[in-house]
């Protein structure tokens, strides 16, 4: 837990994190908006939830805007982090309508990137920050890539998913399997996600792991309507993908922060004092 | 004693881990177990309701009909109303059936008795005064 690893991985991922944010702000601020102009049902999370207002929706879609702007930039990135992951934390408080998976998702990758050094290199102006970050929050991000496969795989056992008639109902894109294919479409894109959960973390079959993830979620871009909307979530995962191949972990040693500063080189093989873990 | 540059960095790496820093590194580590533990068992509940839950991570596992509400009028008359006239966005994991009653009840002053169906099954039928 106090190994250290490279920087660039969770700078991507605050990358990936980022651009997402912009597409799923559009997503719940709209259905904030409609909510709160008072034509539309609202139904809160919880009961002591404020009733939305236009003005707070206004408020709360510029704050997650400009934080998701310093995100990209690596700007104050994990103030912005934390201020993404909050107030799309409150959306999803203000009203159920506004939740999606992606949306909690987002929320978890973002409250984890503003606990990690995220932005030490791909940084807009250009810093020398550290050459080795905590790996903690590599492992947590690596971890919830492998629950989210898990458990939406273990979620779709059910008859009608297994039929295949659910992705029969959603599939309007370029790719569209003829009837007597869904049932096994179903059942692989089951068995798949139960492998990524547990390929990505074993290095020999961590590249044939990818390329699967890969195929799954450009698939699901191809099968699927309103292909649009699942963007944000392949960007997401993305992130997670990352995090396991920025598995090279620099032993951390008293002062290593210092010696890591402004150091080009890499640590690699060098001799030094064990890590605290 | 003067130590030459090789010597003073290895007897930099030979210092131990300060004492006063292990508390920190021992929090941290059970915040991360913590953590980690949610993040794998928190959604494990959600496997074992029925239906699209919140938080369960189930993506495209079911697909669920919206509710359509058959709205009976002081007058007499019925009118339809489907949830997805009156959802700000439709989500096959929210239910829709008592806030959908009681949002027709409120905003139609003619509406006296809301007949919820989700597909070709009744989900409730709710009485306006009573609401």
């Amino acid at each position: 837990m106090t190994a250290e690893v490279r920087p660039h991985g969770l700078a991507i991922a605050r990358l990936l994190v980022a651009l997402a944010a912009f597409p799923l702000i559009l997503e719940w601020w709209y259905a904030l908006f409609r909510v709160a102009s008072g034509k539309y049902l609202a139904i809160k999370l919880v009961s002591w939830a404020p009733d939305p207002t236009p003005s707070m929706v206004q408020v709360l879609a510029s704050v997650a805007l400009i934080a998701a702007v310093l995100l990209l930039l690596g700007v104050f990135a994990r103030t912005a982090a934390a201020l993404t992951a909050a107030s799309a934390g409150l959306a999803l408080l203000l009203d159920q309508q506004t939740y999606s998976n992606h949306l909690v998702l987002f929320v978890c990758l973002a409250a984890l990137l503003a606990f990690s050094r995220c932005a030490e290199v791909l940084t807009f102006p250009r810093r020398n920050g550290l050459s080795s970050v905590p790996y903690w929050p590599v492992f947590l991000m690596k971890l919830q890539v492998s629950a989210v496969y898990g458990y939406t795989a273990s979620s779709k056992i059910n008859e009608q998913y297994l039929s295949g008639e659910v992705i029969g109902i959603h599939q309007d894109g370029i790719i569209e399997f003829p009837a007597a294919l869904l049932p096994i479409v179903a059942i692989a894109s089951i068995v798949a996600e139960y492998v990524l959960s547990i390929a990505l973390w074993i290095p020999r079959i961590r590249l044939a792991a990818t390329a699967l993830g890969a195929g799954l979620h450009g698939g699901i871009l191809l099968v699927f309507d309103y292909p649009i909307a699942l963007v944000p979530f392949a960007m997401l995962m993305a992130a997670g993908y990352v995090q396991f191949w920025t598995e090279y972990r620099v032993p951390t040693r008293p002062g290593a922060d210092e010696g890591a500063r402004n150091s080009e080189a890499p640590q690699r093989g060098r001799q030094i004092a064990p890590s605290t873990s | 004693m003067k130590l030459a540059s090789s010597q003073r960095f290895a007897a930099m790496e030979a210092v131990p881990e300060s004492p006063r820093r292990e508390p920190i590194a021992l929090a941290r580590v059970v915040a991360v177990v913590a953590l980690g533990a949610v993040i794998a068992t928190f959604p494990a509940p959600t496997l074992t309701q029925p239906g699209m839950v919140k938080f369960g991570w189930q993506m495209y596992a079911m697909s669920i009909p919206a509710p359509v509400f058959d709205v009976s009028h002081e007058d007499g008359t019925t009118s339809e109303v489907p949830a997805a006239e009156i959802a700000a966005k439709l989500r096959a994991d929210v239910d829709y059936v008592l806030p959908g009653a009681e949002w027709i009840c409120k905003h139609d002053a003619t509406a006296v008795r809301v007949n919820a169906t989700i597909g070709d099954d009744d989900a409730g039928e709710f009485v306006c005064g009573a609401l």
